[in-house]
């Protein structure tokens, strides 16, 4: 059985995704966790320090950051050991065996990014220079003049890079049971004007296989409504269209609206016809829709999760007989808890499980006794 | 279930249910507390027995399940307010489909779910509405994923009986690949029970001492999964087993026509015969796999015997005759009443019950049938091992069975030929054979017992004789490896001397190796050999266990000493092992010793043994002290009867001793002491038995002047046991040993 689990973290990502074979790729950290009482979003580190040391591990196979955002990459420097850092390199930090990150978190220059992108910029770059502990999603040419600056070749650096419309090396259904497609971060950036960097966000199809069955993972990131629309015509073009049949299907940026189209709509946001094409059509029977988020406002909204999107992602939910599930209300929204999706020879499903007293109990802090 | 035809249910609240188990579900699931579960309803139909609790359930499904599991599925759990039947747990939604653990109802809707394996009244011990919604939740789960029944799980059963009888058949009524066929049986009815317990008599029998005859009709290639309920006449049986393939009448009518000889031997009887049918399906996991166990169910036809069955379903020997009888009508007048089967358990049986593998039986001869012998015996028959021939003497009296396998209603008898019938009566066979003889004077059972002992693989000595032990060890005409087992004196604890499978290492020279190892661990072992009360009880009685010893200490040391059979038949190298336990809470701790080789050296009338520990430890004692010479007590026993001298220990120098380059002079200080503790901690066994000295490097082991003096002297002394001095001389790398007749004075 794999795994994948999204943690309840408000308007951030992170994903586990755990293969029966033992390895774990965490996609995107953002440990939004602030120190105030009745703050339900998880406890991030702790919920991964206790994953690993289930597993009597200290490091992740696969780190991948989907784009250098403050809500996919919160505090993931003061949680990972970073090579490139002595000041970040403390006994207790988690390792990245492989760090996957979009050719923007190479090659962006500092005054475009935050503090905590920069520090991990570095890392990618140190560990392309090293040429080793990396996967950089982009086409190999966009790389070419940052490499000649470090004096590398591209030839030499050429199997560290990670092209749209190719499966990731390493990765194979027959032996670690997943493989990754590559849907973005595709070549459509002009050299003079940096676009926005959620288009140039890591997107995969995880096509995961167990015992002769195919169950697939689609994993977004933030890409916006024309991304995707771009994403759906080149894979048409290239006849892939099973590169985006979804079992389970990652809502991209915490429910927005622009995810679908430029127009938020009234009551519901329609999407463009290829996002509707990816989303209705692309879908299995019975399939998981899961929106890492904060909890759906009732009214409408300037920040995401917009409620209009929501309803439209209800609507297929409702035609596909799926579910839909949000990660600050899962179960509850009193007390969220991280999703888990098995994924076993019968597809994907959420786990239920009802719980007694005990079992929780003994997961629990108590209050202070006096 | 309730009859709620003409009653009207009634939507209630949680706390007006009056079950409490159905009030805290109900209240449960309002509350909301619990995620993936949803309050519906409560509903009470007045006067009813029964309360409902209705719910919807979030299933854990994926996109491919293989049954047919909703993600949110209706669920109605109806209560027996009294709590004494399990609470029904119905599945409302309609199409809910046909699945493994479903219970069988009169009606097909609503289905209703087994979630628990065990009792009722077990379960009702632990349940809680969270619990029990848990389980209903795994249910649903694994039933999506086609994973409910575990593949280690035994395959589901066709059919379940519901009638409360139980029939014993011999396991050899079928085998592989039979064909229907007809035989007559001899029932014997047991009703001890309210169930009612019914045994057939081990296969075919006269027809003259018949009571019964049975069909027995095979059933190939049926796949487990969906329990049906079980067909009450020979109609619904022929429709069940046509779906299944098979044309039940087609059948009869074939086996009630062909065996006119069974039926018309005896003409008066065959009227007076019941007539039972027994189906036999072959049983698989799946469609594809190779059928891994059968279904036996039994259907006893009442009122109904050979000649009726042939006229409802056609069947007659003159086709002519057909036409005169009535019309055959479908079979549903023949009324069929189930059994659950069950078989006499056999060797193959007993071994899989064990979690043994049923492998080639040694051939066992058990010399000694008393408290100790009797139990490991029985034990190891109940496990299928063994093919057992026991010899005892005695007869079993009043007093034996405080601590005795056999049965009250032995008393009198032979213990052998007891305990070889009631090894037979646990392994349905006549393989154990009871010699009632002594082996050291077998008398008439001579040849008995050389027999015996000629074709056994094994012997196994549990007899508390050391003289039965050592006999075995140095005259039996045997090639069988032997095995020696006692309890010591107080009966707290057991040991197990075990010769090699080529005998290198006899039983007598284990016994020597298990006393050294008693003074040489005088703390742990110092009274292992000492009867409770004070005083040594001397030679054989040692291992007499008539003394006050209880029986839980038998059986649990039986237990260790049956595994210890076993596992040393596992291996081939010689084993001494000593079992000792702590009085109160009888802890049993092994202690086991390494064999050393034995060294055996013939002087004509008297053969010595002693065992590399021995030599090992004077080239020690050697060592430590050269350039001078050393010496010291040889510690041994003797067997007067074979002339046999054992040299088991030795002795460092006294204190006192006087030691240079060219003498030894043994002092005394301490050794009296020293051969009486000894003495006392080996019951006797072990004591004085010569000296021994080394001689300095460069020298060999001859006799000097002084050493034959001293021969002499020591043969003077051992004289009045009838003993021949000994001395051991080592040097280096180097040992003799001299043998000195007493000077006749």
């Amino acid at each position: 059985m794999h795994t994948i689990t999204f943690y309840p973290l408000g308007n951030a990502d992170t994903c586990l995704v755990e293969l029966e074979g033992g390895k774990k790729l965490l996609f995107d950290y953002a440990n939004m966790r602030g120190g105030k009482d009745g703050d339900l979003r998880s406890d991030l580190p702790k919920e991964l320090r206790s994953k690993l040391k289930k597993a009597d591990r200290d490091s992740f196979d696969v780190v991948a950051f989907t784009h250098g955002d403050d809500d996919h990459i919160h505090g993931s420097t003061e949680f990972f050991y970073l090579k490139h850092s002595k000041n970040h390199q403390g006994k207790d930090r988690i390792g990245i065996d492989e760090l996957w990150v979009p050719a923007a978190m190479v090659v962006d220059t500092d005054e475009d990014i935050i503090e905590e992108a920069k520090l991990l910029r570095n890392e990618a770059r140190y560990r392309l220079k090293e040429g080793k502990g990396i996967r950089v999603f982009s086409r190999p040419g966009k790389l070419e003049d940052w490499l000649k600056t470090q004096g590398l070749k591209l030839e030499d650096r050429k199997h560290l890079i990670s092209d749209a419309g190719t499966i990731v090396p390493g990765y194979s259904k027959k032996t670690e049971g997943v493989e990754f497609f590559v849907h973005s971060p595709f070549a459509v950036r002009n050299n003079d004007v940096l676009e926005d960097k959620n288009t140039c966000s890591i997107i995969l199809q995880a096509s995961f296989y167990v015992e002769n069955t195919d169950t697939d993972f689609f994993l977004c990131g933030d890409a916006p409504y024309d991304a995707l629309q771009k994403i759906v015509e080149t894979t048409k073009a290239h006849k892939n269209e099973s590169r985006l049949h979804w079992d389970v299907f990652d809502i991209p940026h915490h429910c927005s609206y622009t995810a679908l189209s430029s127009e938020k709509g009234k009551t519901k946001t329609e999407p463009v016809e290829e996002v509707r094409w990816l989303l209705e059509d692309q879908a299995a029977k019975g399939g998981i829709l899961v929106s890492c988020s904060d909890t759906i406002p009732d009214k409408d909204t300037d920040q995401p999760p917009h409620k209009q999107a929501y309803a439209y992602y209800d609507d297929v939910r409702t035609k596909i007989d799926g579910e839909l599930h949000v990660t600050m209300q899962y179960p509850k929204k009193d007390k969220p808890e991280p999703l888990v999706i098995k994924i076993k020879k019968t597809g994907a499903a959420v786990e239920k499980a009802i719980l007694g007293a005990a079992p929780l109990i003994s997961q629990s802090t108590p209050p202070r006794a006096g | 279930m309730p009859n709620g035809e003409h009653s009207v249910e009634r939507s209630i609240k949680p706390e007006e249910l009056e079950g409490q188990k159905a009030r805290a579900l109900a209240i449960l699931l309002k509350s909301g507390r619990l995620p993936f579960v949803v309050f519906v309803d409560c509903l009470a139909i007045p006067g009813s027995r029964y309360e409902t609790v209705v719910l919807r359930i979030h299933v854990e499904v994926g996109q491919r399940p293989v049954n047919d599991i909703r993600r949110v599925e209706p669920i109605a759990v109806v209560f027996d307010k009294q709590d004494e039947t399990t609470p029904d747990v119905l599945a409302l939604r309609e199409g809910f489909p046909e699945v493994p653990h479903l219970n069988i109802r009169a009606q097909e809707y609503p289905r209703s779910l087994c979630l628990f394996d065990e009792p009722y009244t077990e379960v009702r011990l632990r349940w809680t509405p969270t619990q029990f919604l848990a389980r209903l939740a795994t249910w649903l789960r694994d039933t999506a994923e086609g994973t409910l029944h575990r593949e280690d799980q035994p395959l589901e059963p066709l059919l379940m009986p519901d009638d409360p009888y139980t029939l014993i058949i011999h396991p050899n009524v079928f085998s592989k690949g039979q064909t229907a066929y007809l035989t007559s049986v001899s029932l014997q009815v047991i009703q001890d029970d309210p169930r009612w317990h019914i045994d057939l008599v081990t296969g075919e029998v006269r027809p003259s001492a018949a009571t019964h005859l049975l069909m027995v009709v095979p059933v190939p290639d049926q796949t487990h999964g969906v329990i049906s309920r079980i067909p009450k006449d020979l109609h619904e049986l022929d429709s069940f087993l046509a779906n299944a393939g098979l044309s039940l009448v087609a059948a009869l009518r074939q086996l009630l026509v062909q065996p006119r000889k069974l039926l018309d031997t005896e003409k008066s009887r065959p009227k007076e015969l019941g007539v039972i049918l027994l189906v036999v399906f072959e049983k698989k996991r799946s469609d594809n796999d190779e059928p891994e166990t059968l279904e036996f169910r039994a259907f006893f036809c009442e009122d109904a015997n050979i000649y009726r069955i042939r006229e409802e379903i056609g069947a007659t020997s003159k086709p002519e005759k057909a036409s005169l009888s009535r019309r055959p009508t479908d079979g549903s007048t023949i009324k069929l009443r189930s059994a659950n089967c069950t078989f006499l358990c056999m060797r193959d049986c007993l071994n899989g019950l064990s979690g043994m593998q049923g492998n080639a039986q040694p051939k066992l001869m058990c010399i000694g049938v008393g408290a100790l012998g009797s139990q490991v015996v029985t034990n190891l028959a109940r496990m299928g091992f063994g093919e057992w021939t026991l010899v005892d003497s005695d007869v079993l009296l009043p007093h034996n069975i405080a601590r005795h396998a056999l049965h009250p209603g032995d008393i009198g008898k032979w213990k052998a030929t007891s305990v070889a019938k009631l090894v037979n009566g646990i392994l349905n066979e006549s393989s154990a054979r009871g010699i009632p003889a002594n082996v050291l004077k077998p008398d008439a059972h001579s040849d008995d017992i050389a027999g015996a002992l000629s074709v056994s693989d094994t012997i196994v000595d549990m007899s508390t004789s050391v003289a039965a032990s050592r006999w075995l060890a140095a005259d039996a005409v045997s090639p069988a490896r032997r095995i020696s087992m006692f309890l010591n004196p107080s009966g707290t604890d057991l040991i197990l001397l075990a010769e090699d499978k080529d005998r290198k290492v006899r039983l007598d020279c284990l016994e020597m190796q298990y006393y050294r190892y008693l003074i040489s661990n005088p703390d742990r072992y110092g009274s292992h050999l000492v009867v409770k009360g004070g005083g040594i009880r001397y030679g054989n009685s040692c291992r007499d266990v008539s003394s006050r010893i209880p029986q839980d200490a038998i059986a649990a040391l039986s237990g260790i000493g049956s595994r210890a059979i076993r596992l040393a038949l596992d291996g081939d190298t010689a084993k001494i092992v000593v079992w000792k336990s702590d009085e109160q809470w009888f802890d049993v701790t092994p202690d086991e010793i390494s064999v050393r080789d034995v060294v055996r050296l013939d002087f004509g009338e008297w053969t010595v043994f002693t065992d590399q520990h021995v030599l090992a430890r004077a080239m020690e004692l050697r060592a430590a002290k050269l350039p001078n010479e050393t010496g010291g007590v040889l510690v041994g026993s003797f067997d007067a009867q074979r002339r046999l001298l054992y040299i088991v220990d030795i002795l460092p120098a006294p204190p006192d001793s006087k030691e240079s380059r060219c003498s030894f002079e043994r002092g005394t200080v301490g050794l009296p002491e020293k051969r009486q503790e000894i003495n006392r901690i080996s019951a006797g066994w072990l004591d004085y038995i010569g000296e021994w000295h080394s001689h300095p490097r460069g020298h060999g082991c001859g006799r000097s002047p002084d050493d034959c003096r001293q021969c002499v002297w020591i043969a003077d002394y051992m004289q009045v046991e009838g003993l021949p001095g000994l001395m051991l001389i080592v040097s280096d790398n180097e040992y003799r040993f001299h043998l000195q007749q007493a000077v006749q004075k």
